[in-house]
């Protein structure tokens, strides 16, 4: 049932850890949280990190729910891990292995069409323009113009956002710096990063796409982890967020990480590890210790108290100032600015360990179309219903799925002939309307399976064990407030300096010794690491001017 | 996956290496033989039959059709007369090439576009508020190259082309359904394009090559056409330029002038796509330009004898990026694109693109070049295009075929 | 006497921009396809109200003042109560506490905020956009004046500015307001020309640009006006003229052809069409670059507003009052029911191209007895009666208006297209989305007024500021058109100062020091990168 490593195991029942002083200590073992423990611990800081569940990973997570299958429990496909942590952290030797997806499915109601995108350009080509053939031309275009945009914006997540009210020489420099990549772009692509991030994903891709089939099939990757629909503007940001990806080397691809999503963050765990750091299970954390401003350490859930002069949150904004940080200590008029703070989470998650291989109706036996990402999306309208369902507090009737099936690629995620199904579904919101999602959880995964069926016909007798996670349960098990998975949504007002307040938006927080490192800073959501990387970077930088001080004086 | 053509049954049943390759999707056989030497050396003395349905095709009608083409092209269409066939490229706003491909007039309201990339986008971007009718027919359509100095005489039997002059079509029949023929080719040699509705491929086919059996006609691949078209000096999308559609930066991309395909734009005509940048380039001059090179052997030869080795040349078309350097700074100046040893002329040539001060005919560029395990720079002379380019490819003579290559 | 100036369209852009170049001593003339200038902003069209002029427009063309209306809006409620917003932030306070006394405490504030907002970005209406990559250096000199007055903003404020540009308007009001009724009425601008909800993401932004010129004032004798002022200048109107094409030659316009064959030549051409009509139907397509007629051809104008008018043979009773007078209320706008998720379900409908059984409804007593009224959402090809949806919305606040009401006159989107040549229908010439605002309305590069096309020039609604019948397009038209006829042939001053320095960029936020550090660094930097062909990362 349990999928911990051995080592970590080891430093669990040892209990050496107990009351030992540490240089910082990590709360919460999510990637972003592990990725901070392995920068810190590599530069040669111990550490400590502190996970509340039995397993690692956080929302990066595996676990045997049904005996002999394997659900990639929350995420499930990576693309924005950073390069540079697969390097600094060396994760391949600590057993990383991802495999890209090589295709999108989108299969139509009608049983009989479907748009496949495949790693072969002229079958696609060929797929698409049995929809449009100015959009089949359309996309080689259209990928060529994400390749400059990202060129531009890519650099944006890997640094610290600039202080926007500082007169500090460096400060305004890293603006003017941002300023001349943006004057010194083409203007035709000025224009495009303009629409980006501003407009909607359906408006910004009927600018370039007529097939309103593919049009859809392409926009859903806009409202992914949102409470926004296709149509809402700030979407097309989203799509690009999703076009930032790089698996080696490649622009724009997905892959599915072997031994599911957990396996990211074992493999980020034993390379911590390797560094030196110490790693607790079953570890949740009450509260922060605190001196005056300055934090001390922690206190568990079960009393035992653990020092550090640093503590690093990879928890949502939410939990770290409301619930880790003691109330009182911090300026009322900044807890306000952090109510206006937006959660919303807006999808779930449905597993399910099938008999055999599901088949399409559309496009009927085994295929490249299983092994990729398969999305449930036959037009704007039902998308666009899908969200105003959400918007007036229901779950979608007939939702947006988005399909993964690891076991065709990673046939160790389930018995043989068997097989895992992922469904991440949208949109569930976390608040429902004059009902609880203690009684609507079932309901909602018959309203997942009721639809796939129709796309599906021999789904329903294959079903084995079916796993539904309502944003309610993610907040329950994972923590993330509001089943937000991306620790806040990813709207304009609260990215990049202003993620997730402006007066916080640099990995440090009022409190001295604080620091966060999860989703809810920039560069946010996803498998990406960046905040755990950039945070632990700001950490040493702290920690070494300190040291200058304290040597001078 | 790739498909097959619309000939894939006669060519794959002729196919005895097996050896396929993608083009636009389809398959295309890379060599018929174990060799492909044999293919070559048909399209140069008798005739190879070469499947190039992969082509993207374009139909283009309506009373605004001509009008489309001279907004588009780097042509000028008035120019051409009905059934008359012209190759050329055409531009984005920024006189960067987009593609390259020949074009037939059929009449001033109706023309044929044939290019390596799809194209549909594109012209339809461009027929805003025009009056035409743009149809890609490729799909449908099959069309095979018969070329070499029996060309004619094996065509005559199916169809009459006597009287086809060079760069012309004629549309005729063959057993009652309809073929364009076009002169034209990619060899660089007497040859012809035939173009035939998908459902008559194979009948098309087998009249041809039972006809070109007592002139040992020979099925030919991608390897043999990639050694005649840099003996004719043809440049290739994709290898010796790119398309600016998916370019990612400038420096990427080309203008006819630096691809050697100034001639074919007509400065003179009314405003087309690309006209007032290439106007500018024309006026400064261009930055780059795409030569041919003739790499010496002697120097070769020496080389491979200090290693103790006889002379290794290339006996198929390599493409890729090979530098080029100035013979005395040692510096870049440019790079190959695509070389091969000729074996009709003797020599080892090449197409580079190279600075515009070392495009001089006569100047010379050292090339790098491996010697076994060893990388080194040898002399290579800028040359005269096309390398090779016999009389018969345009003589309208009947005894065309006896006329000797290079003379 | 030969024309100087050609202008085609009459509406108060065209007007404007005709007056202010007749002012500079241009001969111009204005050509109308309709009987009599106006285009829509004529009385028949039934605009209730529009954005008050520019003040130094106002005092160049010596043209009326007109009050600001008051109250802003009056909103009778379903529930049989009502509230009003009037100028006067106190007394819309104590409207306030009527519903909700939380509210009201918080109007106060969000007024102060707004108009710290407005004093902020109001400057900006009367300015040419200044593009990113501007190198002249008067617009150096505008953008490191943008970027100062930011850093001069409160720090608070600043941030919150930044916030509220991509927010929707509902999140935005709900940080200050809770009762859905307040924050519908104070929401409802900030889908003026948009096709969004209170739920759309970047409506809050389109909110404090609405309020930037200041409280709406009356549609009154706009049109009559301008054309005064036009006509004491000396510029012609011609009516009735019909345009076929613009004339284009050798790349220069030099005047249009019109639809009886007749030419009319002049030194340039101004067009006050919307851009789609100017370039895909007026310019032969030949003349423009694929790029171009493509950004040209994606511009979203999809206009959801439909006009009605209703005329009444005696004044309806409103439930709310309770037999109070009326008029006091009646001078400005009415809101009938705001409610902020009427709103989201109106627009709800218009996604799917229905028109919602509930519309929104705004409107104004033009005439005692006659009723404007701006009706949201109706998707362009509605085929609902919209008349009848109307009225049945008005019974729960006017209950015998049936039986008061002598005519309804309905202009959907399509006939609003039809009748005056807008395209989709749209108001505004081009939705007022945030890609379709400041140096990137109509188009990037089109912002300062000009065209690809010589001698052609853009003065209409769908350039920089946009909005209703304000003439402000027309006027800033006029000052760039007489700037190019001065600079023609002097090309740009690009010196390194300016190159380097219009890096100010929009968003601004630089201070002197940093800029002049950065000039001394940049030309160096530039060169570098160009050598070794890559971009240093930026961090």
């Amino acid at each position: 049932m349990v999928v911990l490593p051995e080592e970590i195991s080891d430093d669990r029942s040892g209990y050496k850890v107990f009351m030992k002083n540490y240089d910082a200590i990590i709360v919460g073992g999510g990637h972003n949280g592990l990725v901070a423990a392995g920068y810190l611990a590599k530069a040669g800081l111990k550490v400590l990190v502190c996970e509340k569940r039995y397993v690692l990973g956080g929302c990066s997570v595996t676990e045997e729910i049904y005996p002999g299958f394997r659900f990639s429990v929350c995420s499930y496909v990576v693309s924005l891990l950073r390069p540079e942590i697969i390097r600094d952290l060396e994760l391949p030797r600590h057993g990383l292995e991802i495999l890209p997806l090589p295709s999108t499915f989108c299969p139509q109601p009608d049983g009989k069409r479907y748009i496949l995108r495949t790693d072969d350009s002229m079958e696609s080509y060929r797929n698409v323009a049995q929809f449009s053939r100015k959009d089949a031309e359309a996309l080689p275009r259209f990928a060529r113009q994400m390749t400059r945009i990202c060129r531009f914006v890519k650099p944006i997540l890997s640094m610290v956002p600039p202080d926007m009210d500082s007169w500090n020489p460096s400060e305004l420099l890293k603006l003017l710096e941002l300023g001349k990549g943006f004057r010194d772009m083409d203007a035709d692509l000025r224009y495009d990063v303009i629409k980006l991030f501003t407009m909607s994903a359906v408006d910004y891709l009927e600018d370039w796409f007529e097939s309103p089939e593919l049009i859809a099939s392409m926009s859903v990757s806009g409202i992914i982890g949102t409470f926004l629909g296709v149509r809402s503007p700030g979407t097309a940001y989203v799509l690009l967020h999703h076009y930032m990806g790089e698996i080696d080397g490649v622009f724009r691809a997905w892959g599915l990480p072997v031994g599911g999503t957990g396996g990211i963050s074992l493999s980020i765990a034993r390379a911590a590890q390797s560094y030196g750091a110490e790693i607790r299970t079953e570890a949740g954390i009450k509260q922060l210790l605190m001196k005056g401003d300055q934090v001390q350490g922690v206190v568990l859930e079960n009393g035992e108290e653990i020092r550090s002069k640093v503590v690093m949150s990879s928890t949502d904004p939410f939990v770290t100032f409301k619930k880790l940080v003691p109330s009182g200590t911090l300026d009322p008029k900044l807890m306000d600015s952090l109510k206006h703070y937006k959660f919303r989470g807006s999808s779930g998650k449905v597993n399910m360990a099938v008999d055999r291989l599901p088949e399409f109706a559309c496009l009927p036996g085994n295929g490249k179309h299983l092994k990729g990402d398969i999305s449930i999306a036959p037009s704007v309208e039902y998308l666009e219903r899908a969200y105003d369902d959400a918007k007036w507090g229901n779950f979608s009737q007939r939702p947006f799925i988005n399909v993964v099936i690891p076991t065709v690629s990673d046939p160790s995620m389930a018995p043989p002939g068997k097989h895992v199904i992922s469904c991440f579904v949208q949109y569930a919101p976390y608040k429902l309307k004059d009902k609880n999602w203690d009684d609507e959880r079932e309901n909602f995964g018959d309203a997942v399976v009721n639809t796939l069926a129709e796309y599906m016909p021999n789904l329903k007798e294959s079903i084995l064990y079916r796993q539904t996670l309502t944003p309610l349960d993610m907040e329950r098990e994972m923590g993330i407030t509001e089943g937000n998975i991306f620790h806040g949504e990813l709207s304009l007002e609260q990215m990049f300096f202003l993620r997730p307040i402006a007066a916080w938006a640099r990995y440090r927080t009022p409190v001295q010794g604080l620091y966060q490192c999860g989703s809810g800073v920039h560069p946010g959501g996803g498998i990406m690491g960046a905040p755990g990387a950039i945070g632990a970077r700001e950490v040493l930088k702290d920690l070494k001017s300190a040291r200058r001080t304290a040597l001078r004086s | 996956m790739a498909i097959g053509s619309p000939f894939h049954e006669r060519t794959s049943a002729l196919n005895k290496a097996q050896k396929w390759k993608e083009w636009g999707g389809y398959f295309a056989a890379e060599k018929y033989q174990f060799n492909h030497d044999q293919e070559y050396y048909a399209f140069r003395e008798s005739a190879g039959l070469l499947d190039v349905s992969p082509l993207f095709k374009y139909e283009i009608r309506g009373k605004d059709a001509i009008k489309l083409m001279n907004r588009v092209l780097c042509r000028d269409v008035t120019r051409l007369k009905d059934n008359q066939v012209a190759y050329t490229c055409w531009c984005d706003e920024r006189g960067k090439v987009l593609d390259d491909g020949t074009v037939a007039r059929f009449s001033p309201e109706r023309f044929r576009l044939f290019s390596a990339h799809p194209n549909y986008y594109w012209l339809l971007q461009n027929a805003v508020r025009l009056d035409v009718e743009i149809e890609d027919i490729s799909a449908g359509m099959g069309a095979l190259a018969l070329q070499g100095p029996q060309a004619r005489n094996i065509l005559s039997q199916v169809i009459d082309v006597d009287k086809l002059r060079y760069f012309h079509q004629v549309v005729g029949k063959v057993d009652g359904f309809e073929v364009v023929v076009s002169r034209t080719g990619y060899t660089g040699d007497l040859g012809y394009e035939l173009f035939v509705d998908a459902a008559n491929a194979n009948k098309l086919f087998d009249a041809v090559w039972s006809a070109g059996q007592q002139y040992n006609i020979l099925p030919a691949g991608i390897l043999a056409l990639d050694m005649v078209r840099v003996e004719a000096g043809f440049i290739m999308i994709d290898v010796d330029f790119r398309s600016s559609t998916y370019c990612v930066t400038d420096e990427q991309m080309s203008t006819p002038f630096e691809i050697g395909l100034g001639w074919t734009v007509h400065m003179d005509k009314g405003p087309f796509i690309g006209k007032s940048a290439l106007d500018k380039e024309k006026r400064e001059g261009s930055g780059w330009s795409l030569v041919g090179l003739d790499i010496s052997l002697t120097e070769l030869e020496k080389l491979f004898d200090a290693k103790g080795l006889p002379l290794d040349l290339p006996v198929s078309t390599w493409r890729g990026v090979v530098p080029l350097f100035d013979v005395i700074t040692h510096r870049q100046v440019g790079y190959a694109t695509s070389g091969v040893w000729s074996p009709i002329l003797k020599k080892y040539i090449a197409l580079a693109t190279v600075q515009s001060r070392y495009a001089k005919l006569g100047s010379t560029v050292k090339i790098e070049t491996l010697i076994d395990t060893d990388r080194r720079h040898v002399s290579a002379k800028v040359v005269q295009k096309p390398f090779f380019d016999p009389a018969r490819k345009k003589s309208v003579g009947k005894d065309v075929a006896l006329v000797p290559a290079l003379v | 006497m030969d024309i100087d100036t050609l202008i085609l369209g009459s509406d108060p852009n065209a007007l404007a921009c005709a007056a202010s170049l007749a002012n500079q001593g241009q001969k111009v003339v204005i050509l109308e396809s309709r009987i009599a200038p106006g285009a829509h902003y004529s009385k028949e069209v039934g605009l209730p109200w529009r954005t008050p002029y520019r003040p130094r427009m106002r005092r160049e063309l010596g043209l009326l003042d007109e009050p600001a209306l008051d109250p802003q809006a009056f909103c009778p409620l379903k529930d049989g109560t009502h509230f009003t917003l009037w100028n006067d932030v106190e007394k819309t306070r104590q409207e306030i506490a009527r519903i909700s006394q939380a509210d009201a405490q918080a109007y106060g504030g969000y007024k102060a905020f707004m108009d710290r907002m407005i004093a902020f970005a109001e400057p900006l209406l009367d300015q040419t956009p200044v593009a990113p990559d501007a190198a002249h250096w008067s617009s150096f000199v505008d953008a490191a004046n943008l970027g100062l007055r930011f850093k001069g903003l409160n720090k608070q404020d600043a941030l919150n500015l930044m916030r509220l540009g991509p927010m929707c308007a509902q999140d935005f009001l709900e940080e200050h307001f809770q009762h859905p009724a307040v924050v519908g009425a104070l929401a409802l601008q900030g889908f003026e020309g948009r096709f969004a909800g209170p739920r759309s993401p970047g409506t809050a932004a389109t909110l404090l640009y609405h309020q930037l010129a200041g409280p709406r004032v009356a549609m009154g004798a706009v049109v009559e006006d301008l054309v005064a002022a036009g006509a004491r200048r000396g510029v012609e109107i011609r009516t009735g003229v019909n345009i076929d094409s613009i004339l284009i030659e050798v790349g220069r316009c030099t005047g249009v052809r019109t639809k009886d064959g007749n030419t009319v030549r002049a030194t340039r051409v101004v067009s006050a069409l919307d851009p789609k009509r100017t370039f895909l139907e007026l310019v032969a397509p030949l003349e423009l670059q694929p790029d171009f007629v493509r950004n040209v051809g994606n511009l979203k104008m999809r206009g959801s507003t439909a006009l009605v008018q209703l005329r009444f043979s005696q004044m309806p009773t409103f439930k709310c009052l309770n037999g109070e007078d009326p008029m006091p209320y009646l001078k400005g706008r009415i809101h009938f029911g705001p409610d902020v998720d009427v709103l989201e379900r109106a627009f709800d409908c218009v996604k799917y191209g229905q028109m919602s059984d509930e519309p929104v409804l705004e409107g104004r007593f033009v005439e005692p007895l006659l009723l404007a009224l701006r009706v949201k959402f109706v998707p362009y090809g509605c085929t609902e009666d919209v008349g009848e949806r109307v009225l049945k919305t008005l019974e729960a606040y006017l209950p015998d208006v049936r039986s008061c009401v002598k005519e309804v006159t309905v202009k959907t989107p399509s006939d609003l297209e039809k009748s005056y040549g807008l395209t989709g229908g749209h108001l505004h010439q081009g939705e007022h989305n945030l890609h379709q605002l400041h140096f990137c309305r109509p188009l990037p590069g089109l912002a300062d007024y000009s065209t690809p096309v010589d001698r052609l020039f853009l003065c209409g609604s769908g350039c920089h500021p946009g909005g209703v019948g304000t003439g402000a397009a027309g006027f800033n038209a006029a000052r760039e058109i007489l700037a190019t006829n001065l600079e023609r042939a002097k090309s740009a001053v690009t010196t390194p100062v300016g190159a380097g320095l219009a890096v100010g960029t929009g968003v601004a936020l630089a201070g002197v020091g940093a800029l002049v550090a950065s000039m001394i660094r940049k030309p160096k930097k530039g060169k570098e990168a160009k050598n070794n062909g890559h971009r240093k990362p930026i961090s």
